[in-house]
C-alpha cells in the first residue's frame, strides 16, 4: 500500500510547484518572457518606438528605456503607463497595452520585470 | 488664450448655429464650423515651425527629406528609379485606345496631362469627392472597359504616368462653397485625427506628433505633402502601390479593419490631406523604403 | 496521517480544476458567447471601427464551434466580445476627443 501513497505525494508536489510558479512567478523566467514580449512585433513591440540595451534599432518616438528602476521606483506608475498612458496624457502616442487588451495582466508584469533590468 | 473679440465672434457663430443644432446635428462643439483655409494655415505653420530648415517643396520627399543618411540611400536608388517600368507601362496604357476607339485623354481636361495636382476634387453635380484613381476607373467604365483593381498593378502604372506629367506643379485642391464639400472635408479631417484600431493610433499620432522620428529603422513621414509622391514603389512591398494601398496598410498597422479601396471615408481623407498640402509640388511617382 | 495527505491532495486538485475553469462548456454556452460577441462586433461595424484582432477571434470562435470544441469557442468568443466592446468604446470616445488633437 505504499505505492499509491508515494504517487499521491508526487502529485501533491507537482500541484504545489504548479500553483507556486503560477502565483509568484519564477523571476528569471518572467524577465526572459518580458524581454521576448518587449521585442515581439505582435505583442509589446517596445522596440518600435523606444531604443534600449540589446535592441539595436534607433527608434526614438518614445524616450530611451534605461535606468528604469531609478526613474520609476514605484511599480504602480510603470504599470499605469503601460496599461493606459492615455489616461495620464490624452495626446500620448503610446498604445494602451492593458486597456486595449494587447497584453494581459501577467504579460504586463513580465514586461515590467524585464524593464527593471534596464 | 484667445482674444476676447474672437470669443465674441465665436459666441455669435454659436447663436447662428443654434438652428442647426436644434435640427439634430451633432451638438458637441457646434461652434467649430469648418474653416479649411484657417486649418491649412495652422497645419502648414506647424510643420514650418517643426522643420524650419525645410523648404515646403521638400515635404514631397517625406522621410528622405528628414535625414541625411536616408537621403544618400535615396540618391543611390534614384540612379535606376524602381518605378520607371510603371511609368512606361502607364504611358502605353494611357495612349492605347479603348475597344470603342476613345482614350483616357478624352475623359480629362488638358488631355489628362499635367493635372494630377488638381485631384481629388469635389464633384458638385454628384456631391462627392473624386480621386484620380476613381476618375480613371469611371472613364474606363463609361467606355465599356472593366474597372481596374485599385491598390497596385495597372492602376498604379497609369497614375504614375499621370503624376510624372505633373511633376513640380503644386497641389491645387479647391473646396467649393458647398455644404456637402465642407462636410466631406470635415469627415476627412475627423478621420485623420481619430484614434482607431487596437493600437489606438490616429493618422496624426504618427504623421504629425511623431513625424520625422524613427520607428525601428523607418523615419515617419510628415503628413504635409505625404501624398505628393504617389503612387510609390515601396521596397517593403516590392512593388508599386497607390494611395488606397497606403491607406489600407496604415489601417491594418493600427489593427483596424481597413475600408474598401475608394470608400468615401478614404476619399474624404485624401481630400483633406491633399488640401492641407496645397503648395507642395507633385513629385510622383516616388520611392519609399 | 495518510488520510490527511489524501484530503489535501483532493483539495489541491479541486483548486487546480477550479483555477483552470475546467468544467467543459456546453454547445449552448458557446453559442450564447458567440452571439454576444457578434452583437458587439455588429455595433463596431455600424460605427465603422472594427478591430482586426476582434474579427480574428470571432472567426476562430466560429471555427471552434463548428468543430465542436466548445471550451475553445467560448474562450475565443469571450475575447472577441471584450475586444469588440473596447472598439465600440473607442469609437464613441473619439466622436468628440479627436478635436483635441487638431493642429490649431
Amino acid at each position: 500500500m505504499t505505492a499509491p501513497r508515494a504517487a499521491t505525494r508526487r502529485a501533491l508536489l507537482a500541484a504545489a510547484l504548479l500553483l507556486g510558479g503560477w502565483a509568484a512567478g519564477a523571476h528569471g523566467q518572467d524577465v526572459a518572457a518580458g524581454r521576448a514580449l518587449a521585442f515581439d512585433r505582435a505583442k509589446g513591440n517596445c522596440l518600435a518606438c523606444h531604443s534600449m540595451a540589446g535592441g539595436d534599432v534607433p527608434s526614438n518616438v518614445g524616450p530611451e528605456l534605461a535606468g528604469m528602476r531609478a526613474r520609476f521606483p514605484d511599480r504602480e506608475v510603470l504599470r499605469a503607463i503601460i496599461g493606459d498612458e492615455e489616461a495620464r496624457n490624452p495626446q500620448t502616442v503610446m498604445p494602451a497595452f492593458g486597456r486595449n487588451l494587447i497584453l494581459d495582466d501577467r504579460e504586463i508584469e513580465a514586461v515590467i520585470d524585464f524593464l527593471y533590468t534596464l | 488664450m484667445r482674444p476676447r473679440s474672437s470669443r465674441r465672434a465665436r459666441a455669435a457663430t454659436l447663436l447662428a448655429l443654434g438652428a442647426v443644432v436644434a435640427t439634430g446635428l451633432h451638438p458637441s462643439r457646434a461652434e467649430e464650423r469648418p474653416d479649411p483655409a484657417a486649418d491649412l494655415r495652422a497645419f502648414q505653420a506647424h510643420f514650418r515651425d517643426r522643420f524650419p530648415q525645410l523648404p515646403i517643396a521638400e515635404f514631397a520627399n517625406g522621410p528622405y527629406a528628414m535625414d541625411a543618411g536616408m537621403r544618400q540611400q535615396w540618391e543611390e536608388i534614384m540612379q535606376f528609379p524602381p518605378y520607371d517600368f510603371a511609368v512606361e507601362e502607364g504611358k502605353q496604357a494611357f495612349e492605347t485606345p479603348f475597344a470603342n476607339g476613345k482614350r483616357y485623354a478624352d475623359c480629362f481636361p488638358e488631355g489628362g496631362t499635367g493635372i494630377r495636382q488638381t485631384f481629388p476634387y469635389f464633384d458638385t453635380a454628384a456631391g462627392e469627392v473624386v480621386t484620380l484613381d476613381l476618375a480613371i476607373n469611371r472613364c474606363r467604365e463609361r467606355n465599356g472597359e472593366k474597372p481596374l483593381p485599385y491598390q497596385t498593378g495597372l492602376m498604379a502604372s497609369i497614375t504614375a504616368y499621370m503624376a510624372e506629367t505633373s511633376r513640380g506643379k503644386p497641389f491645387d485642391i479647391r473646396i467649393p462653397d458647398d455644404k456637402r464639400a465642407l462636410a466631406a472635408y470635415e469627415d476627412g479631417k475627423r478621420f485623420f485625427y481619430s484614434r482607431r484600431g487596437q493600437l489606438n493610433f490616429s493618422c496624426a499620432s504618427c504623421h504629425v506628433q511623431a513625424a520625422g522620428q524613427r520607428l525601428r529603422g523607418d523615419v515617419l513621414a510628415p503628413a504635409l505633402g505625404i501624398l505628393a509622391s504617389f503612387p510609390i514603389y515601396r521596397s517593403e512591398w516590392g512593388s508599386m502601390g497607390t494611395v488606397d494601398r497606403r491607406f489600407t496598410s496604415c489601417s491594418a498597422q493600427t489593427r483596424s479593419e481597413p475600408f474598401a479601396p475608394q470608400d468615401p471615408g478614404y476619399r474624404n481623407l485624401e481630400y483633406f490631406l491633399s488640401y492641407m498640402s496645397n503648395g507642395v509640388p507633385i513629385a510622383g511617382p516616388g520611392t519609399r523604403p | 496521517m495518510r488520510r490527511t495527505w489524501r484530503r489535501c491532495a483532493l483539495a489541491c486538485a479541486g483548486m487546480l480544476l477550479l483555477a483552470a475553469g475546467a468544467r467543459a462548456a456546453t454547445e449552448a454556452e458557446a453559442g450564447a458567447a458567440l452571439r454576444a460577441a457578434e452583437q458587439q462586433q455588429a455595433e463596431a461595424a455600424r460605427l465603422r471601427n472594427r478591430w482586426i484582432p476582434a474579427e480574428a477571434a470571432l472567426k476562430a470562435a466560429r471555427e471552434a464551434l463548428r468543430t465542436r470544441d466548445y471550451d475553445r469557442a467560448t474562450e475565443l468568443a469571450g475575447r472577441a466580445e471584450a475586444l469588440a466592446r473596447r472598439s465600440v468604446e473607442q469609437a464613441r470616445e473619439q466622436e468628440t476627443a479627436w478635436r483635441d488633437a487638431v493642429i490649431r
